[in-house]
């Protein structure tokens, strides 16, 4: 008893072990495991319901083949009954030995039942001389022979009609009962084998289905190798596991992700370098501006003057790159808090041109405002004022003298469009996908002249994205740009 | 909610355990029935029923004017035919005469056989009735062959009710197995439910290979071999084991183990000669000692004294 008890903490401890270490590696989620599993089920699934479908047609077909043949034997003795006129009761001896031998040869009992359903001959000498009360033998006597197998006692009985040589009345009826215990036998000697062969096919499965699940999963864990190396720096390591079309999808996908990635990193380490650039370009103006002024003696008070009014204008400049850049990072936050009203576009833009039609006077740029209906929207309307003005002064600065500036307002159920064309410098065409990137400058020696900060686009960018709308730009060098932006007229977060 | 399930679930309850009294009713032992014919009249058919009354001779109105009733069902009918009715019945000792008026002779050998059995056996379950005989018209009921039907009890009918013929039936054996030493045989009788299919020879070797249920004797015959048939024939009878009969691990002689099975088989079947085979050869030695080759005739010398017990 005690020892006993042993064992069974002993199991137990086992059991808990394997259930730690199963949580460990979560076998259960493992593609590995899957794969075995699927392929056991798979492979072990049919034989089990093969063997039970097989075992059960061959007891059918067992039985129906005893059954027929029991019923062969019987009309041929019942045959000879009729003709020796059994039921006079003049059993031969030569019957009498048949029928034992029927008996002997299918194990079984064998009745002869005379017209009053009395038992006239019973092999196993129970039963002579009692009446018998049954549905079988009643049927039977109407004329048809009848069979029934009972499989819980495995048995099958057979009656046949014994018809008078001289009429065609039933004048008795043979009642033979035969055990299936051989049949029984069979089918559990089947059964073992059956179950041996399932047990080997088991094992063979399970050595193979564990087989494949580690050469299977085998290519996503290079796959994961790979991602690890790329994890620990940023070398050329892209992944190239071709072995399956997943895979394959899996390492195109990787690698189109790990180029973008490589894009956003030069762009911001550009952006940075820029930055510094922008900076620096006034502080060093001011530090030359400066210097020369310290360096030198008795300078007179209107150099003082006009360097002063010089440095005051860097300091202009830094302040205005600083202002923008501080904008564009308040866009860029996700966390951005968006004040939205419904606004008339219509007069927000006239807005916007009657405080820039002075600058765009000094050079003698024409600004035509087209308003093709009234247009009322749910916008930010700093932000939106933020990009429109943008778009202009943008077309200010890059116009020729005696220039022109074209803004049109539309707008359909869904959308408003507002067109910003220029018969400005133009941009190249392989440059216009670059120019809504911060600091980007199409043509770098002239920017100084021109001024800016090279932000404006990308500011404006960054509102009209913000309001869920695009923007877009269409350029033709040396005659002019085009910018369309749509914007829906319901906001929607 | 939660009384509300709770009935619920009570309901459930109650009604499985009522559906499960229902059941347990019908096979409970020891109560009445009536007999009906089912509806193609080719068998019988029983129903519950409470005998009322006290005396013997009320019980047995009862009971025949039960089985002139149409009963409630529709899968079987009164055994009794169109125009059959009881003249009149009187009771000597045991026996119960009923008469019949002459439409009983113009019925159907079926329907007659199952109107008989029917009356026999409803009425046979009354204490104080053994036998039941018939008349018709005042005269007792004859066969074709002219002779007289005589006295009918429940056993001279092969009764069953079920589409099956084989009921199982009880029996007493005598057998024989070793005893402690091995060196004798011991007699042992058993009472054993058997179904009426088998041979009494096949029923007395199972017996002998599920071994003694005493601990007074031992097992003679192994009980994984496998009998693979029993049959008689002019007096001999031939029991046909696999080869697990010789692998006997019994601490048992081998003579003993080899007349356990003849002089039980001879006792209790029709054979006085028995021809043991192994995978239907006869060319075998048990146990290297014994020759199986020819067939066995009984030795009661073999038998242990009995023991007053």
């Amino acid at each position: 008893m005690i020892r006993s008890m042993y064992i069974q903490s002993g199991e137990l401890v086992t059991i808990s072990g394997v259930k730690k270490y199963l949580k460990k590696i979560s076998l259960f989620g493992s593609l590995r495991f899957r794969i075995s599993f699927l392929i056991v089920i798979a492979g072990i699934l049919p034989g089990i319901i093969m063997e039970a479908v097989i075992l059960n047609s061959y007891e059918k077909r067992a039985v129906e083949v005893r059954t027929a043949e029991i019923q062969n034997q019987c009309t041929i003795l019942c045959n000879q009954l009729s003709s020796v006129s059994y039921a006079e009761e003049v059993t031969s001896e030569v019957i009498r030995t048949e029928l034992s031998q029927l008996s002997n040869i299918y194990s079984g009992r064998v009745m002869v039942i005379d017209s009053e359903y009395r038992i006239a001959e019973d092999t196993y000498d129970r039963d002579i001389g009692k009446t018998i009360v049954s549905e079988d033998v009643i049927r039977c006597f109407q004329g048809e022979g009848t069979s029934y197998y009972d499989a819980d006692n495995s048995y099958i009985e057979v009656t046949s009609p014994i018809v008078g040589s001289d009429s065609d009345k039933v004048i008795g009826v043979m009642l033979v009962s035969v055990s299936t215990d051989t049949i029984n036998d069979s089918i559990v000697l089947l059964k073992n084998r059956a179950e041996t062969i399932g047990v080997m096919m088991a094992v063979i499965i399970l050595v193979f289905a564990t087989f494949a699940g580690f050469v299977m999963v085998r290519p996503f864990k290079r796959i994961t190798r790979s991602i690890e190396a790329v994890t620990e720096g940023y070398e050329d390591n892209y992944l190239k596991e071709n072995t399956y079309t997943e895979t394959k999808l899996i390492s195109e996908a990787f690698n189109k992700m790990l180029g973008r990635m490589k894009v956003l990193d030069d762009s911001r380490q550009e952006f940075v370098s820029n930055v510094s650039h922008e900076l620096k370009t006034p502080l060093t103006s001011m530090k030359v501006l400066a210097d020369s002024l310290l360096t030198q003696e008795n300078v007179p008070a209107e150099l003082y003057q006009e360097f002063m009014g010089d440095m005051s204008e860097e300091i202009e400049r830094e302040n205005k790159i600083i202002n923008d850049l501080l904008s564009l990072v308040k866009m860029d936050k996700t966390a951005n808090v968006m004040n939205i009203k419904t606004e008339n576009i219509n007069t927000m833009v006239e807005r916007i041109l009657k405080r820039l039609r002075p600058i765009a006077a000094t050079r003698n740029i024409e600004v035509v405002f087209e308003s093709f209906r009234p247009v009322n929207a749910e916008v930010d309307e700093t932000k939106l004022s933020l990009a429109i003005s943008n778009l202009v002064e943008n077309a200010i600065k890059y116009n020729k003298d005696n220039g022109w500036i074209h803004v049109s307002l539309n707008a359909d159920h869904k959308s408003f469009y507002l067109e910003v064309a220029d018969s400005g410098i133009g941009v190249p065409q392989e440059e216009i996908e670059h120019i809504f990137e911060r600091f980007y400058r199409v043509d770098k020696s002239h920017s100084r002249e021109i001024g800016g900060t090279g932000l404006g686009l990308s500011i404006a960018r960054s509102a009209v994205v913000m309001h869920r709308g695009a923007i877009k730009a269409y350029s033709q060098l040396g005659e002019g740009t085009t910018f369309t932006v749509r914007i829906p007229l319901t906001y929607v977060s | 909610m939660r009384k509300k399930r709770f009935r619920i679930y009570s309901l459930l309850i109650t009604m499985i355990l009522l559906a499960g009294c229902t059941k347990g009713g019908k096979i409970e032992r020891g109560s009445t029935y009536i007999y009906y014919v089912n509806t193609a009249g080719t068998g019988l058919e029983k129903e519950e029923y409470e005998l009322s009354g006290d005396s013997v001779e009320t019980q047995i109105e009862d009971v025949l004017n039960a089985m002139r009733e149409e009963p409630d069902s529709i899968e079987y009918k009164s055994a009794f035919p169109k125009g059959v009715s009881v003249k009149e019945w009187k009771i000597e000792d045991t026996t119960v005469c009923v008469d019949f008026n002459e439409k009983y002779a113009e019925m159907s050998t079926a329907a007659e056989l199952l109107l008989r059995a029917a009356t026999v056996q409803s009425l046979a379950q009354i204490n104080g009735v053994d036998y039941v005989e018939f008349q018709v018209n005042g005269k007792p009921l004859k066969g074709q062959d002219g002779k007289e039907i005589g006295y009918m009890s429940p056993d001279s009918f092969v009764q069953n009710t079920g589409s099956s013929l084989h009921s199982y039936q009880m029996g007493n054996l005598k057998l024989y197995f070793a005893n402690k030493k091995g060196d004798r045989l011991v007699e042992k009788e058993i009472t054993v439910r058997y179904n009426s299919n088998m041979s009494i020879e096949k029923l007395i070797v199972e017996e002998l290979m599920k071994g003694p249920l005493t601990d007074k004797a031992g097992p003679t015959v192994p009980s994984e071999a496998k009998l693979l048939g029993v049959s008689v024939k002019d007096n001999i009878c031939y029991v046909n084991f696999d080869e697990g009969f010789l692998n006997t691990t019994y601490p048992v002689e081998p003579k003993i183990t080899i007349y356990s099975i003849v002089n039980s088989i001879v006792e209790g079947g029709g054979a006085s000669q028995v021809q043991i085979l192994v995978n239907g050869e006869t060319d075998v030695k048990y146990q290297g000692s014994i020759s199986l080759s020819k067939p066995f005739s009984r030795d009661l010398d073999m038998i242990e004294e009995k023991e007053r017990e």
